[in-house]
């Protein structure tokens, strides 16, 4: 229906129309132009004929005169008033005034030679009597009734043949259309679907053929319909296993990132369960320390405050002042020395004292150099050669321990709180969510405080810190970094080495250089190493998320991350810009 | 008619050429002598054939009439047939008679001829002739020297020319 609308002309209309269209030209061909050509034919030799009539008067009427031949005369005007059309037979003079007017009505006018109605013919006569000419005039009413008649022929004969042509082009074009349409039905009802439908050949021509091939088409196409089907079956019934796999594959991926998520986070836990042990070590050993020391103050002090006022009592006033003043000399000494140097000091010491022939020099001298009086002891000789030498050696010594010990607590104290100090710090946790200005050094050396432990044994730690501007970042993810990389470079190290951390100001950016001194990546992991899961531990030590964890903090920077190795020298260099663009992150 | 007319006045004038004023009587007196003689031998005379009916009064008007072809038919309706002359003494004569020259009646007729409405005039060359036709038409009429006529039963003299008696 929508087609048909669209359709200007129908194949039926398209042989009909032109067929029509010619005959009917043929008609008024035939109508209009053979009666004119007729007529223009017939007015032709009429005006020939109509002039010999004119020249056969002036004959007559040139002989009539010059024989007085009257009759003659007579018989050759009245011979020509009678031909067929003749209208009149006149004489006009030369000056084209009819001779006859004065005895009859008519009257030759000019204009009857312009008449369509009127053929006039001239012949001139040149006689004594008369000079003019003979003018014949014959209307045209026969040509014209001829034309008439001609026409109404014209008229029939175009008639019936327009309608024989026209009852023939539509008899033609029914024979071309009807199979056509038959053949356009079969294609209508293929092309909704029915493709039992059965396509007769109707004509033994073309058309047929086409019927021919268009059957066996739809035979073929419904052959084809039918494997298509069979094939669409077994995509369907293979898409719904797919979609079965897909979904599996979803949940599959679902569970892998929820495991990544957990294994990052686990990761996370590991590092901080690491740092925690090392911390708990670092406050572990000030506290070893700090009761160490409060036994031996305890122990000291419970001796001192039983010796101390005996001995005093069995020195003298001066003796008494010698003996303060020596232990406040050791007290303000503290030189911590190598045990070899003790040792060196002491037997110096005992070697000197057994020259002067002190008893118990050996004795004495251990204790002086616990006291850490190496050279000054020889200022209190006055002391030494007491009776009670060793007594108040003892005192004196038991004092400055618990001197000695108290600074050791002092000391220890101071150190435990810096680790608290730097813990607090480092799990600072900033829950905004908002950057915040910080010092990136700060950081480094929060890190640096908590590894301490893991350091200080046999790993030399180069901090190279030139001034750098406060950024805005997350301090708390940058210290993860920090301990991710630093943690890393111990562990390549092997816990022996040198770890250099440098911090600069580039153009745009802040630079910090981690190198330590181990083995180095080899070069075939090292585009390996940024990707998540990829560890060289073994398995089950570690997640592989540590160098992706930085990452991804140190884009969500805008900043980058390189590599640089050789064996014996490992750098990360970060690179964190000065003007981080807050919108991006 | 032409020849005898001009013959006829080339005499006078050679005759008024050689006398001058005093032989102008005698030169008349001559011509007048010849025509005497001359009318005294022929009259010219106008025939009808015996049909015409005897009641028509065949003046100069009625010859007028019959001769430029105006009436076409005699008083009993019988139809006119002209006769002429083609050439002679009496055609002078007649056409002096009914004042018309030559060449105007010639005009006329030939207008005639055009109209179709008139017989048209039968011109013959001798008067014999005349006499015979006219005798043998019904309803003519002409005109002839009166010797001519020759005692014709046939013919019948209506009228006879006064100028030249």
């Amino acid at each position: 229906m929508h087609r048909r609308r669209n359709r200007r002309f129908t194949v039926r209309q398209k042989i009909q129309l032109p067929t029509i269209l010619f005959i009917a030209l043929l008609s008024l061909f035939m109508w209009f132009y053979f009666p004119y050509e007729q007529r223009n034919a017939l007015r032709d030799s009429f005006r020939n004929e109509v002039q010999s009539l004119a020249q056969m008067v002036a004959t007559g009427v040139t002989l009539g005169l010059s024989n007085q031949d009257w009759e003659g005369m007579q018989r050759s005007i009245d011979l020509v008033r009678q031909a067929p059309g003749v209208d009149f037979v006149t004489l006009i003079d030369l000056q084209g005034e009819t001779f006859t007017a004065d005895e009859d009505d008519f009257r030759y006018d000019p204009a009857y030679e312009d008449s369509d109605s009127l053929i006039v013919a001239f012949y001139s006569v040149d006689t004594d009597l008369f000079t003019g000419n003979v003018v014949v005039g014959a209307s045209t009413d026969f040509i014209t009734h001829r034309v008439h008649k001609l026409g109404f022929t014209a008229f029939w004969v175009s008639i019936i043949t327009l309608l024989l042509g026209t009852f023939f082009g539509m008899w033609q074009a029914n024979l071309i259309v009807r199979p056509l349409s038959l053949l356009r039905l079969a294609a209508i009802k293929v092309g909704h679907g029915d493709l039992e439908t059965e396509v007769y050949r109707t004509t033994n021509d073309e058309i047929g053929d086409l019927a021919n091939e268009f059957g066996k088409m739809i035979t073929s196409v419904r052959h084809a319909q039918e494997h298509v089907q069979d094939a669409n079956a077994e995509l369907q019934t293979k898409n719904r296993l797919l979609e079965a796999e897909r979904r599996q594959l979803a949940r599959t991926l679902e569970n892998l990132k929820t495991t990544q998520a957990q294994l990052v986070q686990s990761e996370k836990m590991a590092a901080l369960g690491q740092l925690i042990a090392g911390i708990a070590h670092e406050i572990n050993t000030p506290l070893g320390a700090i009761r160490a020391s409060i036994s031996n103050i305890e122990h000291a002090l419970s001796h001192t405050l039983q010796d101390m006022p005996v001995m005093m009592a069995r020195l003298s006033p001066e003796m008494r002042a010698l003996f303060f003043e020596m232990v406040g000399c050791s007290l303000s000494k503290h030189l911590a020395l190598s045990p070899r140097e003790e040792r060196k000091y002491r037997r110096s010491i005992t070697s000197t004292l057994e020259e002067s022939g002190y008893l118990h020099a050996s004795d004495i001298a251990d204790t002086l150099t616990e006291m850490a009086l190496f050279e000054e002891w020889e200022r209190y000789t006055a002391l030494l050669q007491h009776e009670d030498v060793k007594d108040i050696l003892q005192v004196a010594s038991r004092l400055v321990l618990q001197q000695r010990n108290s600074q050791n607590i002092e000391m220890a104290v101071e150190r435990a709180s810096k680790i608290v100090f730097a813990l607090k710090n480092f799990s600072h946790h900033d829950q905004s969510g908002q950057m915040t200005s910080a010092d990136i050094t700060q950081g480094i050396d929060t890190v640096l405080t908590l590894y301490h432990n893991q350091l200080k044994h046999g790993i030399e730690v180069l901090r190279r810190f030139n001034p750098i501007p406060r950024i805005l970042c997350y301090p708390d993810e940058l210290n993860q970094v920090w301990t991710n990389l630093i943690h890393n470079a111990i562990q390549a190290m092997q816990y022996q080495g040198q770890l250099e951390i440098s911090v600069g100001l580039l153009e745009t950016c802040i630079e910090v250089r981690i190198t330590d001194s181990g083995h180095g990546i080899p070069e075939d992991i090292r585009d390996k190493i940024f990707d998540p899961f990829f560890t060289t531990k073994e398995a089950g030590e570690g997640t592989g998320l540590g160098l992706d964890i930085v990452k991804r903090i140190i884009e969500k920077h805008s900043g980058t991350i390189d590599v640089e190795s050789e064996p014996g020298s490992t750098t990360f260099a970060v690179c964190l810009p000065v003007q981080i663009d807050t919108t991006s992150s | 008619m032409k020849w005898s007319s001009s013959l006829y006045f080339s005499d006078s004038a050679l005759y008024y050429d050689a006398s001058m004023k005093t032989h102008f009587f005698i030169a008349f007196l001559v011509t007048g002598i010849v025509l005497l003689t001359c009318s005294s031998l022929a009259q010219t005379v106008v025939i009808v054939n015996t049909s015409v009916p005897s009641s028509t009064s065949f003046d100069v008007d009625e010859l007028l009439d019959v001769y430029t072809l105006n009436k076409a038919h005699w008083e009993d309706g019988s139809r006119i047939t002209v006769f002429d002359l083609k050439r002679g003494k009496s055609k002078a004569a007649f056409y002096e008679y009914i004042g018309m020259s030559e060449e105007e009646l010639q005009r006329i007729w030939l207008r005639k001829q055009f109209t179709g409405r008139a017989r048209p005039p039968r011109s013959l060359s001798s008067e014999e002739e005349i006499v015979e036709r006219v005798g043998r038409t019904p309803g003519a009429i002409g005109y002839v020297q009166n010797q001519s006529v020759k005692n014709n039963r046939n013919v019948r003299v209506v009228a006879k020319i006064k100028g030249t008696k």
